[in-house]
């Protein structure tokens, strides 16, 4: 059986239709929920097969990924995520990321951290981090600062709450097709930081707007695209309530 | 989501849900007829050390029956079930990790280990855990005048009391009863479990009319996927 790009499609399915459609170029990338040679002594092992339940999609020019709901997080370089500190060791803080095992953030990764100027970070705390190493066979490793030293969006989160949903809110809050987040920063100025590890921080000027603010977030996750003005309409309603 | 009993084929009407429990992984409840089961799937998780496999992951299943603690009929369910979940889910890309995998029998009206591994299936279809294909259970019985019933619904004799159905197994009106697990590629049988007297063409009609029944099933697990993606 042949998955579609577009349509739902199911673990054990091929991916088949690039060969046709783009003769010409011959690298295709494969994200995630497709593999190959996963099957060994099979005639079709050449070909790309489907582990995932979800959507085939395609991005331009030969991307393949299939679109599928999660809420465990598994590590992968360069994600954005939100962790809480758990242990404090000689020189790393363990950070509980989600994921399958805690990660490792040095005292170093942070901007200005020396040996002796380490930032003040205690259990408990969340870290607004990036992953730099992940692979299945170690632990996963957490940085606060760019390649250049300087920390931008990264470091501690303070005040606010964190809340957690699945990994599909997270991806649709951030997708550019989803004016969620624009539509909600007309109603009122607030502070969002999304962790692709299926969490999130929201921040504004009083607790009753912050947690508000959480319900409609968490009301995005079965709302389709063109109806997010409804539920931004719904947050404006009950926000007249609140001084 | 429902699948409306065939006269044809006579299969039990399927119903089923998604993500029922908030705070696992997946989740998934599923009805074939009267027998009903819940499944929830977590995972990768961290490891105990005695249980820790360089390689791929460690699977654990717990089966939890209605009501009793679990006994020696539920160890050897969990053992079916294990070995079905490591077929299916391809445990090497999560090395030194658990996958906990836990059924809960909710209702039985026979069935019950096919209706488990459907509601596993659907769970870890859930989690997003990757899978090589997925997975059917189909229950069959022999009854005395060696008929063979795919998916046939249990009917309590009249003059048993509540406590002896509690206690009686719920496919004893059968002399035998057969469960084959198919996969979704190549139809091929994974997994066996049979009960009770049967000649060899008995067994091997009954695997023949449940492979037959599995398109059914599987292409329940299409429409769900379907369903559950549209809001992706």
């Amino acid at each position: 059986m042949a998955a579609c790009v577009g349509n739902s499609c199911i673990p054990g399915e091929t991916l088949q239709e690039e060969r046709q459609e783009s003769s010409d170029i011959r690298k295709v990338v494969l994200g995630d929920g497709l593999r190959c040679n996963i099957v060994a002594s099979s005639e079709e092992h050449s070909l790309p097969v489907i582990t995932k339940n979800g959507i085939l999609r395609r991005r331009k020019p030969n991307i393949y990924y299939v679109d599928s709901y999660q809420k465990r997080y598994i590590p992968s370089k360069n994600d954005s995520v939100i962790g809480i500190v758990t242990t404090k060791t000689l020189d790393f803080f363990w950070v509980d990321i989600n994921a399958s095992e805690p990660a490792a953030l040095s005292y170093l990764a942070f901007e200005g951290a020396t040996k002796k100027n380490r930032p003040e970070i205690n259990v408990g705390d969340l870290v607004f981090c990036k992953v730099v190493l992940a692979h299945p066979d170690l632990e996963p490793e957490l940085v606060c600062v760019d390649s250049t030293g300087k920390k931008g969006n990264l470091g501690q989160l303070n005040d606010g709450i964190m809340f957690s949903c699945s990994i599909n809110l997270v991806r649709k809050v951030l997708n550019e097709k989803c004016r969620l987040l624009h539509l909600l920063s007309k109603e009122t100025p607030f502070e969002l930081v999304a962790g692709i590890n299926g969490r999130i921080w929201v921040n504004s000027n009083s607790l009753r707007k912050t947690i508000l603010l959480r319900d409609t977030i968490l009301k995005a996750e079965h709302t389709p695209y063109e109806e997010m003005s409804n539920i931004v309409n719904d947050f404006a309603t009950e926000l007249t309530g609140i001084p | 989501m429902e699948i409306d009993e065939d006269r044809n084929n006579k299969m039990r009407a399927i119903a089923s849900e998604l993500n029922i429990l908030t705070r696992s992984d997946g989740s998934a409840i599923i009805t074939q007829g009267g027998s009903c089961c819940i499944a929830s799937v977590n995972g990768p998780l961290e490891v105990s050390p005695a249980n820790i496999d360089m390689n791929k992951a460690y699977v654990e299943v717990i089966y939890r029956p209605k009501c009793g603690l679990p006994g020696v009929n539920e160890r050897y369910k969990e053992k079916i079930v294990k070995s079905l979940c490591e077929t299916c889910i391809i445990t090497q890309l999560y090395p030194r990790t658990q996958i906990t995998v836990q059924a809960q029998e909710m209702d039985d009206h026979g069935g019950l280990l096919a209706c488990a591994i459907n509601a596993v299936n659907l769970a870890i279809m859930n989690s997003g855990l990757e899978m090589k294909f997925h997975m059917a259970a189909i229950h069959c019985g022999l009854d005395s005048d060696d008929n063979l019933n795919i998916d046939p619904e249990y009917v309590p004799k009249a003059n048993l009391t509540f406590s002896r159905i509690q206690r009686s197994s719920r496919s004893q009106n059968f002399k035998g009863n057969f469960t084959f697990v198919f996969d979704s590629t190549k139809k091929s049988l994974i997994g066996v479990n049979t009960d009770g007297k049967f000649t060899i063409q008995q067994y091997n009609e009954a695997q023949k009319l449940c492979k037959d029944a599995s398109r059914k099933i599987f292409d329940f697990y299409r429409e769900m996927v379907k369903k559950y993606a549209t809001v992706l």
